[in-house]
């Protein structure tokens, strides 16, 4: 499986759009200071993160740009016909399909982990907010915690790209998928992953009231089911598959 | 012309894009629809007449059909290079440019379809439910916001996808990019003159959604000619380079 990892790295490595993908962490500060304007928000930095990465960074953003990330990283093997390789090797499918999942964990984690750090920044810089230790560890904590339910939340998009030969069907699902659960939070947050994911992580952000109680047990089993589903479809289609 | 035309009209036939275009557009109009249960002050945002109609066009046109349309529009201009019918083409020979026209005049039904389908469901979807109150001349409003808004983001959106053509790789680039700008315009349409100057939002004021002085309906005017202008000066550069 470590080998399956680094080799996915070693692919990734040549991938420009890659890096790229990175600078999205820009969008959210920028906005927020043109949405701020003059607002001091020296005293208030929870109100900026709240918005640089708690909102649409969340249930927006970072959702679409895993759902690309997750469709090229197995689009590619269909481009340059090398499934047919890794099957010959052999590799086990499901372990290559764990490894595309561990790489979007990772993705993540790096987007998240330079999201902070731009928000940090940014702040200092421009909103003169006051960063404390206990805001560092807080704002590690929840990175970790958006990292592995937002890599977990879109694995059936994953699993879908892993189905299909070509980018239209897993990325006009991603739009869907990160819209409909943006507007489904505010309906029933315990039908969708990403509205479950959001939940959970806006459990404990000061300030942030959702129209329903928040239960994690709900949310966690939300996206667990999803999860568990799509692994038992996609165990069957790819046995059934002739590749 | 009307041949390359004819010729574009019979490959998007052949092709499964449209039935995933309608897909897509109907699960949108469905989370619309969803969204619209929520409750607010005891009542539904959906039992209000004209909010299904109002919310489809916003929502979708910020979230949604921008990135589609361009999808859409890259696609149909990189397919002949992915799968390797344009030296076929250019033995016939086909003029390229002529081609390119022809795929951009498609793109602009293509979106001025897609907001005709939005517009006609959401408009049955509004009788269904307030039969009483759906008069002639919101109506006749509405469709013309929805055929204007059509022709906006395909004007908005026209250098990205002139820029798709230019670079002929990864048509889904034009996803992420048309995505991200289309976001923007949320934080703009806000304030005045800006959301003029912003060719998303300002297809809003074109459209006549928003009311707005003369001197922004003639900004956003020239704000989205110059779109036009620029797509066409990318797609002029193509030919150049590829003489």
């Amino acid at each position: 499986m470590l080998n399956l990892v680094k080799v996915e790295f070693l692919k990734l490595k040549r991938k420009k759009i890659v890096s790229m993908m990175f600078l999205a962490t820009l969008l959210m500060p920028m906005l927020a200071t043109i949405y701020f304007g003059n607002i001091d928000l020296s005293d208030n930095a929870m109100k900026y993160f709240k918005w640089t990465i708690f909102s649409y960074n969340l249930w927006l953003i970072l959702p679409i740009i895993l759902g690309i990330f997750s469709t090229m990283i197995v689009s590619v093997e269909y481009e340059n016909d090398t499934f047919k390789t890794l099957w010959i090797v052999p590799i086990q499918k499901m372990k290559l399909l764990i490894s595309k999942f561990i790489m979007m964990l990772i993705f993540t984690l790096v987007f998240m982990s330079l999201s902070i750090l731009v928000t940090l920044f940014w702040g200092k810089l421009i909103h003169h907010i006051e960063i404390d230790y206990l805001l560092c560890i807080y704002l590690i904590r929840k990175c970790f915690e958006i990292s592995g339910l937002l890599s977990v939340s879109m694995f059936p998009i994953l699993s879908i790209a892993f189905l299909t030969k070509k980018y239209i069907l897993p990325i006009c699902l991603t739009i869907i998928y990160a819209f409909s659960g943006f507007l489904i939070l505010t309906v029933n947050m315990y039908a969708h992953p990403l509205s479950s994911t959001t939940a959970i992580v806006v459990r404990d952000i000061p300030g942030i009231v959702l129209n329903q109680d928040i239960n994690i047990v709900y949310s966690l089993l939300c996206i667990g089911g999803w999860v568990v589903v799509f692994t038992i479809v996609i165990k069957l289609l790819l046995k059934r598959r002739e590749w | 012309m009307k041949i390359l035309l004819l010729v574009e009209y019979k490959k998007l036939h052949r092709s499964k894009l449209i039935f995933l275009l309608v897909f897509v557009l109907m699960m949108t109009l469905g989370v619309v629809f969803l969204q619209g249960q929520f409750s607010f002050g005891g009542k539904k945002y959906i039992d209000t007449f004209g909010w299904y109609i109002l919310q489809v066009h916003s929502l979708t046109t910020y979230f949604v059909l921008p990135s589609l349309i361009a999808l859409f529009g890259g696609y149909i201009i990189c397919r002949e290079e992915q799968e390797d019918v344009l030296k076929s083409l250019k033995l016939i020979p086909v003029d390229e440019s002529r081609m390119i026209t022809a795929k951009m005049i498609i793109t602009l039904l293509g979106s001025i379809f897609i907001y005709l389908i939005l517009f006609i469901v959401s408009l049955i979807i509004e009788a269904v439910l307030h039969l009483n109150a759906v008069n002639m001349s919101e109506v006749i409003h509405y469709f013309v916001v929805y055929v204007l808004t059509g022709i906006g983001v395909f004007m908005a959106i026209s250098p990205i996808i002139a820029f798709v053509g230019l670079v002929k790789r990864s048509y889904w680039i034009a996803l992420i990019i048309a995505e991200i700008y289309s976001f923007i315009g949320i934080f703009l349409a806000s304030k005045e003159v800006v959301r003029a100057i912003y060719p998303i939002s300002s297809v809003f004021v074109l459209s006549g959604l928003y009311e707005t002085s003369v001197m922004e309906l003639m900004i956003s005017i020239i704000v989205n000619i110059s779109c036009c202008f620029i797509s066409y000066r990318i797609l002029k550069k193509m030919r150049v380079r590829k003489n």
